[in-house]
């Protein structure tokens, strides 16, 4: 099951529902809504594209139990995802706190090194997004340790790299190619999604996962297995992920549950 | 030395809702192709893929292209990059890989509920 990473959320309902076709159009089966205020979350969850009640699910769970979150209005499974562009380290604190709660994945993007170490130092951060070349240039290897110990996805953008032309185009490549040099595919937790941005610019730059994983495979050289894991598996990873935590599924740290037997059966 | 063998690739080019009508004629897509490809991988690339249509649906859009097996991630890639047609917004989608044209053209059938083209033997 392919999802796209990151498309952006829209007050107007036809513009989404365009954004939300064209997505399914292109080979993807779910996506992750981006949004970035409190407003636009609730105004999501109003929206009929997300279940408001909980979807009651079958154990053991899979990646077929996500399609209990498909709702009537549109053919894509939907999650939500904020992204938080904290301007420091205690605004990030807060932040966190203050989504930790409530349904959707936590994703943090920022061009700061010092928020870029709390975010990956933190548990309650789901994705370090990094959507355009600026962001880049301030990851460490000390970063990218904390990153592979917490478990944290690292989410790119390919609308970039359509976007750009030229020796801009070159040097975002030699910056993908430096990066999996220093964090290696197949030890870190990447997501290669279309990246879908709310700029103008980027308005008509969809592209399916097929695309995607022949540009990785073709330009990067990147093994085909590691590029299915970034395109595929992890995307599948996080969206488990928000379906357990979506259940109540984890009840202390290191505590899940795997398995829940009705009464009827028990008897 | 590897064996080459052919591929034939079935795509469909997706336009926006409010594009403005245009025919788009193989000889359009083939060029945009070469450039693409040229740009990414350059000449040698280029000449080996052995670019050829093999059928083309201008009403619906729909088209197979083949390929050598070696340079079909390269040609998919390079169809990624191709973002406008004549200044008109496309996405280029590739749907499915096959060996044979007859395979291509049942998943043809199958996608789109449509009947393929007879081949042109211009």
């Amino acid at each position: 099951m392919y999802f796209n990473s990151c498309i952006p959320w829209d007050a107007d309902e036809n513009k989404f529902r365009n954004l939300v076709d064209l997505t399914f159009k292109c080979g993807y089966q779910g996506a992750f809504v981006d949004f970035s205020t409190d407003k636009e979350y609730r105004a999501f969850l109003d929206s009929g594209y997300f279940s408001k009640k909980r979807p009651r699910l079958t154990f053991p769970l899979s990646i077929n139990s996500i399609t209990h979150y498909r709702s009537e209005l549109s053919p894509l499974i939907v999650f939500p995802r904020i992204t938080l562009e904290p301007k420091n380290a205690h605004v990030l604190k807060s932040d966190l706190a203050k989504w930790v709660g409530r349904r959707c994945i936590i994703a943090v993007q920022s061009t700061d090194k010092t928020i870029l170490e709390v975010a990956a130092r933190d548990g309650r951060v789901d994705m370090i997004s990094l959507p355009s070349m600026g962001y880049f240039k301030d990851l460490s290897k000390g970063i990218y340790s904390l990153i592979k110990q917490n478990r944290i996805y690292i989410d790119l953008h390919f609308g970039e790299l359509l976007t750009s032309y030229g020796n801009k185009r070159t040097r975002l490549l030699r910056n993908y190619f430096k990066m999996f040099k220093q964090a290696k595919p197949f030890s870190h937790r990447y997501i290669f999604g279309s990246g879908h941005t709310r700029s103008e610019k980027h308005l008509w730059s969809l592209s399916g996962p097929r695309e995607i994983s022949a540009v990785l495979t073709s330009l990067l050289g990147l093994p085909e297995k590691h590029v299915k894991m970034m395109v595929r598996d992890h995307t599948e990873q996080l969206a488990l992920l928000f379906l357990k935590r979506d259940q109540h599924l984890f009840i202390e740290p290191g505590i899940e549950i795997v398995d829940r037997k009705d009464k009827e059966e028990k008897e | 030395m590897k064996n080459i063998r052919q591929r034939y690739i079935l795509f469909e080019i997706i336009l926006p809702p409010k594009a403005p009508a245009m025919e788009i004629s193989q000889e359009l897509i083939m060029k945009a192709l070469w450039d693409s490809l040229f740009t990414l991988f350059g000449q040698k690339k280029t000449f080996n893929a052995g670019l050829w249509m093999i059928r083309w649906d201008s009403m619906h859009r729909i088209g197979i292209i083949r390929v050598d097996n070696v340079s079909k991630l390269e040609l998919i890639a390079s169809m990624a990059f191709i973002r406008k047609l004549e200044g008109v917004p496309v996405i280029f989608h590739s749907r499915k890989t096959s060996g044979t044209v007859k395979k291509t053209l049942k998943r043809w059938r199958e996608f789109f509920k449509t009947e393929p083209p007879k081949r042109d033997f211009k």
